[in-house]
């Protein structure tokens, strides 16, 4: 059933392309994107995690496979999800996944995101992994991200194998039909191939520095 | 039967202004304690019905929502865009993407921005409601597209936008000639 409901959702949007132009030509339209297969960028740079250490993407790398989630503190759609944000970072860093997530908000624009709410939310909801500032903006930027909460699942020889949304309905945890990421991470980890490697879900913009 | 009812609201709001050269919608302004706004629930190819519903020189689709920022710091220039333009034949299509639970507040804000004609609220899987849209819409809001009077997609952004940039991508699309009859069929307009 899924099946034929993800076709019918591929069919609709061939339908639907014969209506745009290519995103090639239409101004501002997405930044740099990651394509799959790509090692993440910026792994080096150190970033402030909410225990007071500087942290990179490589010193967090796992062996097994790497998840970056692009995050914030005061967006809805963040709240909505940071309990499975919690509890998906939690099962699989102890099962071997490198995992960080990055606030790459700019506080000057939504006081909300500021490193002091990011301690408060991070031991309210007991991460045990980092949740560090990007403080520039400049990793997210690299990484092509858009929004919050935005995932890549990178696999042990760090290639891009997932990039997207956690599952299908951030309100309504009961009514999950699609467990995105999820299921990327379990067949990561049994050594399949991930069956549903792009996903999309609405979210907040990231608030870029402007130097970014 | 959605849809229909979705092309309806429209030609009878900003589609019936742009046939009719009319003239200013009537305005409720801010807190004008008018009936709470008309938000339908839309899918992403209903909007696009929406789009191509006939009548419009350019139609602005804006996905936008409550909680979000940059969402509301360009709310008022998309309303002030359509009471300039509406009456050239622009449509202004606002969808939410708030949560459906959130329809209240969406009609709340809606009525401080002195929206007084009917617009829409996501509704379905996020994922179909994107691909809809665009296949290269991440998701993030707010979210504009610029559609000719043909219904093809001309303009996409995913970010904030000045009064200036809404004015200068409508004003080209409204100052379009429009394809000469029996030579117009898969001709490509000028961009």
């Amino acid at each position: 059933m899924r099946r034929v409901k993800r076709f019918a959702v591929m069919a609709v949007s061939a339908m639907l392309v014969s209506l745009v132009i290519p995103a090639g030509a239409l101004a501002g339209g997405e930044r740099h994107r990651l394509e799959f297969g790509s090692r993440p960028p910026m792994t080096d740079v150190k970033m402030k995690n909410v225990d007071g250490d500087s942290i990179s993407i490589s010193d967090v790398s796992g062996g097994r496979g790497t998840l970056v989630i692009f995050s914030c503190n005061a967006c809805p759609w963040v709240k909505a999800w940071e309990n499975r944000i919690a509890e998906l970072g939690n099962t699989y860093s102890e099962r071997g996944v490198g995992v960080i997530v990055i606030n790459a908000n700019d506080p000057d624009q939504v006081a909300e995101d500021r490193y002091e709410v990011m301690q408060e939310r991070a031991q309210e909801k007991e991460f045990r992994f980092p949740y560090v500032v990007d403080s520039t903006s400049r990793v997210a930027a690299a990484f092509g991200a858009t929004r919050t909460p935005e995932i890549f699942l990178f696999d042990g020889e760090l290639r891009l194998v997932y990039h997207g949304a956690i599952d299908d309905n951030a309100k309504e945890p009961d009514k999950v039909e699609s467990h995105y990421l999820r299921e990327a991470l379990e067949a990561l980890l049994a050594g399949k191939p991930i069956e549903v490697r792009q996903t999309k879900a609405l979210g907040c913009s990231i608030k870029f520095r402007n130097q970014a | 039967m959605l849809a229909c009812a979705l092309a309806l609201a429209l030609a009878g709001c900003a589609g019936s202004e742009a046939l009719e050269g009319g003239s200013d919608p009537p305005s409720g302004g801010k807190g004008s304690g008018l009936a709470a706004p008309v938000v339908l629930p839309a899918t992403g190819p209903q909007i696009l019905e929406a789009v191509r519903s006939p009548g419009a020189r350019a139609v602005l689709v804006n996905v936008w929502a409550t909680w979000c920022l940059p969402c509301r710091e360009e709310f008022p220039d998309l309303v002030r865009l359509r009471r300039e333009y509406a009456g050239r034949g622009l449509r202004l299509i606002l969808v939410s993407g708030d949560f459906e639970s959130e329809l209240a507040e969406v009609q709340r804000f809606l009525e401080e921005e002195g929206v007084d004609f009917p617009s829409y609220i996501k509704t379905g899987k996020d994922m179909e409601f994107i691909e809809a849209l665009h296949p290269e819409w991440s998701g993030a809001l707010p979210a504009t597209f610029i559609y000719d009077r043909k219904g093809t997609l001309r303009h996409f952004w995913q970010e904030k936008a000045t009064y200036a940039r809404f004015e200068k991508k409508v004003v080209e699309l409204l100052e379009e000639s429009p394809p000469r009859r029996g030579r117009g069929h898969g001709s490509k307009e000028g961009s």
